[in-house]
Parts: structure tokens; C-alpha cells; sequence
């Protein structure tokens, strides 16, 4: 019981976390659990979003989630493999719009919002998505 | 990959009885798979055929057959490639794919 009030002390004394300069966007996201949390609140957000939902109406949500999973682990400085196809490829036969790039973005971002990741950290993860849209959106 | 792939159809093509290891031969039917989807629904073979699914999509597939008495998963297929599928026991038989889950092809071995 002491011991517990002792390192209930020392943590509160403990100066607040503050993002390495080292540490990696992957583990400023919530690391795998992290992804894995913002991955499947976007895929479900994109199946329910009218403005995109149709283009996912013959995809199975947990296979996309695990090559999204793949994809943001290793672009983000994760211990990971992407085993998916290059973006171009894997999208040039959905013709898809840059709108529909933009609402599959906004989703992204809704996800990290109600998963609680700061702004800052958002807009990490956007900018290395956005270049993205030159090989997904063909029109 | 390939070598996997030639070694399930080996193994299972040993363990036919002699008779439909005659019927295997030449008896491959073609499925092709475009715009996500099997280009038929329907297949009607005789056991010890083969059924090799062409990848004339711009998609990957993953299919698989899931069966109280025969099992298959293939690989992710790339486009332009192909997946053999032996069907040694008569019986009906749903080929569908992890990825796209509308994807269905109902095969009848008799
Ligand atoms: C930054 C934006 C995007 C990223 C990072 C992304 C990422 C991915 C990844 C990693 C895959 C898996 C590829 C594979 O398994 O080989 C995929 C597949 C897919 N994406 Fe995207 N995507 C984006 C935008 C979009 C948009 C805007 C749409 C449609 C509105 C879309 C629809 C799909 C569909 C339907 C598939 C599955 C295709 C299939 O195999 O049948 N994606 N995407
Ligand atoms: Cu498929």
C-alpha cells in the first residue's frame, strides 16, 4: 500500500510526456493497437459515407483493414511490411474522383478526431496521405 | 509460390483412385474472374476435374472452397495469373473469395 502511494507520487511528479524528436509518427498514432483503432473506425466510416460507400459495396472490411493496417505502420516508421499493390494499380479500375479522395480523407481525419489524436499529429499523418491522390483519384 | 501451388495439385492429384486420375486428364474447365465477379454462376464438372480460375481482372483474388469434405485457399492471385483448383469428390461445392464477398461460383462434381 505504501509502495503504491509512492509510485502514484513519483508519477505525479513525473514531468508531462512530451513527443521525442525520435519518436516515431507510428507511436505518436497509439502505435499497432493505435492504428489498428484509427483503421477500423475509417473503414467503417467510408462504408457508411454516401458519398463513397458504393465503392466499397463487394469489399470485405476486415481484408482492407489489414493491408490499411500494413500500409499506415510502414509509411508512418512502423515495424512493418505493406502486402498490398501500389496505390495505382490497386484503384486505377475504380475510376475514382478526387471528391471521392477528399471524403475518404475527411473520414480518415473524423477517425483520428474521435480517437483523440492531436491536430498536429493529424495533419502528420494527412501529409503523407495527400500525395497519395495523384495515383488514386483519375479524375 | 508457384511451387507451393504445384505441389498441393501433386498431392492431391496422388491420392485419386486411378479412374478419375484418367478423367483429370484433360479435363480442366476455365472460369475466368472479371470485374470482380466469376464470369458464370454455375459449373457442372465430373470429379477428378479441374477448374483453373483466370485473373482477367484488374483485381487480386483470394479464393477458397470451405466444405465439411474438401478444403482449398489459394494465395493472393495477381492479375493475369492463374489458380487451379482439382475437385477429386463428387458433391456441391461453393468457390468464393476473401476479398470481394459477392464473389460466388457454385460447382457441381458429380
Ligand atoms: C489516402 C487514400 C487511400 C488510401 C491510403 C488507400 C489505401 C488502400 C489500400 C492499402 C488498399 C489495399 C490494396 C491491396 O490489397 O492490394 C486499398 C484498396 C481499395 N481502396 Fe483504397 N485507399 C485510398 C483511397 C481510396 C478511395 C478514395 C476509394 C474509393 C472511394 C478507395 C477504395 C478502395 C477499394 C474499393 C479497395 C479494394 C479494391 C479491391 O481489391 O477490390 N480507396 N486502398
Ligand atoms: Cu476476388
Amino acid at each position: 500500500m505504501k509502495r503504491a502511494l509512492a509510485i502514484v507520487m513519483v508519477l505525479a511528479l513525473w514531468p508531462l510526456p512530451r513527443a521525442h524528436a525520435d519518436e516515431t509518427l507510428y507511436l505518436r498514432l497509439g502505435g499497432k493497437t493505435g492504428v489498428a483503432h484509427i483503421v477500423a473506425e475509417s473503414v467503417s466510416l467510408w462504408m457508411a459515407d454516401p458519398r463513397v460507400a458504393s465503392d466499397f459495396g463487394n469489399i470485405n472490411p476486415d481484408h482492407l483493414k489489414m493491408r490499411l493496417e500494413e500500409q499506415i505502420c510502414q509509411i508512418t516508421g512502423g515495424p512493418c511490411v505493406y502486402r498490398g499493390r501500389p496505390m495505382k494499380a490497386a484503384h486505377a479500375a475504380l475510376n475514382l474522383t478526387q471528391a471521392k479522395f477528399n471524403a475518404v480523407a475527411e473520414d480518415v481525419q473524423t477517425a483520428m478526431d474521435h480517437a483523440g489524436i492531436p491536430y498536429r499529429t493529424q495533419n502528420q499523418l494527412m501529409a503523407l496521405l495527400a500525395p497519395m491522390q495523384r495515383d488514386i483519384a483519375v479524375r | 509460390m508457384q511451387i507451393r501451388k504445384i505441389s498441393r495439385v501433386l498431392a492431391m492429384t496422388a491420392v485419386l483412385p486411378a479412374a478419375a486420375a484418367v478423367a483429370a486428364v484433360g479435363g480442366i474447365v476455365t472460369v475466368s474472374q472479371q470485374n470482380r465477379a466469376f464470369a458464370v454462376s454455375n459449373e457442372r464438372i465430373a470429379h477428378g476435374q479441374t477448374i483453373r480460375f483466370d485473373n482477367d481482372d484488374q483485381f487480386r483474388h483470394q479464393i477458397y472452397v470451405e466444405s465439411p469434405s474438401f478444403n482449398f485457399e489459394s494465395d493472393e492471385a495477381d492479375p493475369g495469373t492463374t489458380v487451379d483448383i482439382l475437385f477429386a469428390k463428387a458433391g456441391v461445392f461453393q468457390v468464393r473469395c476473401h476479398i470481394h464477398p459477392k464473389m460466388l461460383l457454385t460447382v457441381d462434381v458429380n
